[in-house]
C-alpha cells in the first residue's frame, strides 16, 4: 500500500492521484490476499474484474477533480444515458424512445482501421509474450537483438505519438 | 562477452537503420525552421526581413505574442487572417499585425491578457469579423494549439515530409536540397525565408506580422482556392464555414466583445473598430440571402450605437476597392487595407489614427497600385521575380502602373506584358 500510496504522490500533487496509488495499493493487498487463501475464480472473469479495475482506476489518475471523475465514473455506468454512433440513427432511430442517443463522436472509433488495431493487439496480447517472460528467456543474439531494437524504435514513435498534434487551421500547403 | 557485444551491435545498428528516415526528417524540417521556437523565429525573422512560412506550425498566437515582444509596437493591428493586410509601411510608428491571434472573441480576450504580460501598445485596430457575432458559428471554449511554442516534435510533424514527397508538394530534389544546403529553394523573391511555405513560394509572415500571398497573387499555386470567388459563394449558399445563417445576433456574444473592450479600455489603450470588408460578389450575394443573414444587419446596427470610433466596411464600395484588389472573398488584399485607412481619416480627420499614418504617402500608394491586392513599396521593386496576376480570373488588369521590368508572370496565366484583358 505504501508503495502504491508514494506511487500516486510521484505521479502528481492533486488528492485524485493519491487516490488512484491508493486503488492500486488495494488491489495488490487484494490480490495476495487471494493467493493466500488459494481461493480461485474463471480467468475470463479475473481478466474482465481486472481490466475493469483498472480502467476505473484511471479515472481518478486523468481527472483534474473528484468532481470530473464522478461526472466519467456516472457517464461510464450510464447514468447519463447510452449513446450509439449517429451512423447509427438510420436503422436504430426508434430506439431514441427508449433513452438511446445518437452522438457523432463515437463514429470516430468505428471505422476498419480502428478496429483492425484492436485485434492486432488483441492478438498480440494473448499469443505473445510479454516483456516479464522476455526477460527470462532472454539471449543475447541477433534475433533479440532486432526485436529489441523494433520494440526501440516504436517506442520512439510512441513518445512522438504523445505529443499533441499541431492543427493546420489557416493554410493549406 | 563476445555475444553481449555482437548484440549490442546488432541491436544499434538495427535501431539506427530504422530510425534513419525519421532522423532525415527531422533534419530536414528542423532545416526548414518548422521546428523553431517561434521566440527564435521572430528574433531571426526582424533581424533577416524574412518571410516565415510555416507549414507545421499554425499557431499565430503564439507567433504574434512572440513578434508583439520583440517589436514592442506602438500600434497593433488584431482580428483574423482579415486583418493581415495591413503592413507597417503604412504607419509612422512601430507597427505588428496581430491578425490570427483572434479568430474568435473570447480568443480576442486570451491575446490582450497575454499581450499585457510583456507590453501595452498606444493604440489597437480590431477588426470585427460578422461571424463572431453569430451563435451559428460555433466558438472554442478553450485553445490548446496556443501551447505549441514551434518546437513541439510530434509524430505528425516528423512523418510530414513524407507525405509531401508522396504528394508532390516537394520534389525529392528539394528535399535533400534543404537537407543537405537549407536555405530556400525559390527565386520568387529576394526576401529572405523560414518554414515550407516561405522557402519554396516566398509565402508567409512579414516580418511586421502581415501576410504575404506570394503563391496565389503570382499564380504559382496551381490550384486557387477561390477562383471567381466560388468557394466564397458556396459558402454563402450552403451556409457554412463562417458563412452560417443566423436570424439574431448573439448576446452572448455581445457580451463577450463589450468585456474585450472593457478590458482595452481599463488598461489605457485606445482602439478603433472596423468591419473588413468582403469582395463586391460576395457582398451582393449576401444581400440575395439577406433574410437568412438577419443578423448581419443587426450586427451593422449594433456597431452604429456604439460610443467608440468605429467603422463598418462590411461593403467594399465603401472603401472605393473592388474585386480585383480582393485575394478571395472575404480577404481583401493590402491596397484594400491601404484604402481603409484612407477611408477613415478622409470621413474622420480628427481620428486617433492621424497621429499614426502619413495619409500623403498612403494615397500615393493607393493610386499607384490600385486594382491589384499586393502593394510594391518603392525600396521593394526588386526583390519581386514575379508580377501579380488575374489569379480570381474575373478579368482584372493587373498591368502595372510602375513599369516593373523582367519580371515573369505565373505560369497558367497571361504573361505580364499582355496583362490587359
Amino acid at each position: 500500500m505504501i508503495t502504491f500510496l508514494l506511487c500516486g504522490i510521484w505521479h502528481g500533487a492533486g488528492l485524485t492521484f493519491i487516490v488512484w496509488g491508493i486503488l492500486h495499493g488495494f488491489a495488490m493487498i487484494m490480490h495476495r490476499a487471494w493467493k493466500k487463501f488459494s481461493l480461485s475464480m474463471p480467468r475470463a472473469l479475473a481478466w474482465f474484474i481486472t481490466f475493469n479495475f483498472v480502467n476505473f482506476a484511471w479515472v481518478f489518475f486523468r481527472a483534474d477533480s473528484f468532481h470530473d471523475a464522478w461526472k466519467v465514473l456516472k457517464g461510464m455506468a450510464g447514468i447519463n444515458g447510452f449513446s450509439l454512433p449517429v451512423a447509427m440513427v438510420r436503422k436504430f432511430g426508434p430506439l431514441s424512445d427508449y433513452g438511446i442517443n445518437f452522438a457523432p463522436w463515437q463514429t470516430t472509433f468505428l471505422n476498419w482501421k480502428t478496429a483492425l488495431v484492436f485485434i492486432l493487439i488483441l492478438l498480440v496480447t494473448f499469443l505473445f509474450r510479454n516483456s516479464n517472460e522476455f526477460c527470462l528467456h532472454f539471449k543475447p543474439n541477433t534475433a533479440y537483438a532486432v526485436m529489441f531494437a523494433a520494440a526501440s524504435f516504436y517506442l520512439v514513435l510512441a513518445v512522438l505519438k504523445l505529443q499533441k498534434a499541431s492543427t493546420f487551421i489557416y493554410f493549406q500547403f | 562477452m563476445d555475444e553481449h557485444k555482437k548484440f549490442v551491435i546488432v541491436f544499434g545498428a538495427a535501431f539506427i537503420f530504422m530510425l534513419l528516415p525519421l532522423l532525415m526528417n527531422f533534419i530536414f524540417i528542423s532545416r526548414a525552421y518548422e521546428n523553431e521556437p517561434f521566440e527564435e523565429i521572430a528574433k531571426e525573422q526582424v533581424r533577416t526581413d524574412s518571410i516565415y512560412g510555416t507549414v507545421l506550425n499554425q499557431n499565430s498566437f503564439a507567433y504574434k505574442i512572440e513578434l508583439l515582444k520583440r517589436v514592442k509596437p506602438a500600434v497593433i493591428a488584431l482580428g483574423s487572417s482579415r486583418v493581415m493586410q495591413f503592413r507597417e509601411k503604412s504607419f509612422t510608428a512601430a507597427f505588428v499585425n496581430c491578425g490570427g491571434g483572434m479568430n474568435h472573441l473570447n480568443e480576442g480576450k486570451i491575446f490582450i491578457r497575454e499581450m499585457l504580460k510583456y507590453h501595452t501598445p498606444e493604440l489597437i485596430i480590431l477588426g470585427l469579423d460578422f461571424w463572431w457575432f453569430n451563435d451559428n458559428f460555433p466558438q472554442p471554449s478553450s485553445y490548446e494549439h496556443h501551447d505549441n511554442n514551434g518546437a513541439v516534435l510530434t509524430y505528425e510533424k516528423v512523418k510530414a515530409p513524407f507525405k509531401m514527397l508522396n504528394t508532390s508538394k516537394i520534389t525529392l530534389e528539394e528535399y535533400f536540397r534543404i537537407i543537405v544546403q537549407g536555405g530556400k529553394i525559390n527565386a520568387i523573391t529576394t526576401f529572405g525565408a523560414m518554414g515550407l511555405d516561405g522557402l519554396k513560394y516566398s509565402t508567409g509572415f512579414r516580418k511586421d506580422g502581415s501576410y504575404f500571398y506570394a503563391k496565389i497573387l503570382f499564380g504559382i499555386e496551381k490550384e486557387f482556392h477561390d477562383p471567381e470567388f466560388k468557394d466564397t459563394l458556396g459558402r454563402i449558399r450552403g451556409g457554412h464555414s463562417r458563412f452560417e445563417y443566423g436570424e439574431r445576433i448573439s448576446r452572448s456574444r455581445v457580451e463577450e466583445f463589450l468585456d474585450l473592450i472593457r478590458t482595452i479600455e481599463r488598461n489605457n489603450i485606445q482602439v478603433v473598430l472596423f468591419v473588413p470588408p468582403v469582395s463586391n460578389t460576395v457582398f451582393k450575394e449576401m444581400r440575395v440571402f439577406a433574410e437568412k443573414y438577419a443578423y448581419v444587419d443587426q450586427f451593422q446596427e449594433y456597431l452604429k450605437k456604439l460610443p467608440y470610433e468605429v467603422y463598418d466596411f462590411h461593403n467594399i464600395e465603401r472603401v472605393q476597392s473592388n474585386d480585383c484588389e480582393c485575394v478571395d472573398g472575404f480577404h481583401g488584399g493590402d491596397v484594400t487595407y491601404k484604402k481603409i485607412l484612407l477611408t477613415i481619416l478622409e470621413q474622420n480627420p480628427g481620428s486617433i489614427l492621424g497621429k499614426y499614418v502619413d495619409f500623403t504617402m498612403l494615397k500615393k500608394e493607393a493610386l499607384e497600385n490600385r486594382g491589384k491586392a499586393l502593394t510594391i513599396f518603392p525600396g521593394e521593386r526588386d526583390k519581386f521575380a514575379y508580377a501579380e496576376v488575374d489569379f480570381l480570373k474575373i478579368g482584372c488588369d493587373k498591368a502595372s502602373r510602375l513599369a516593373l521590368k523582367n519580371m515573369h508572370s505565373g505560369p497558367d496565366h497571361a504573361s505580364y506584358e499582355s496583362g490587359v484583358k
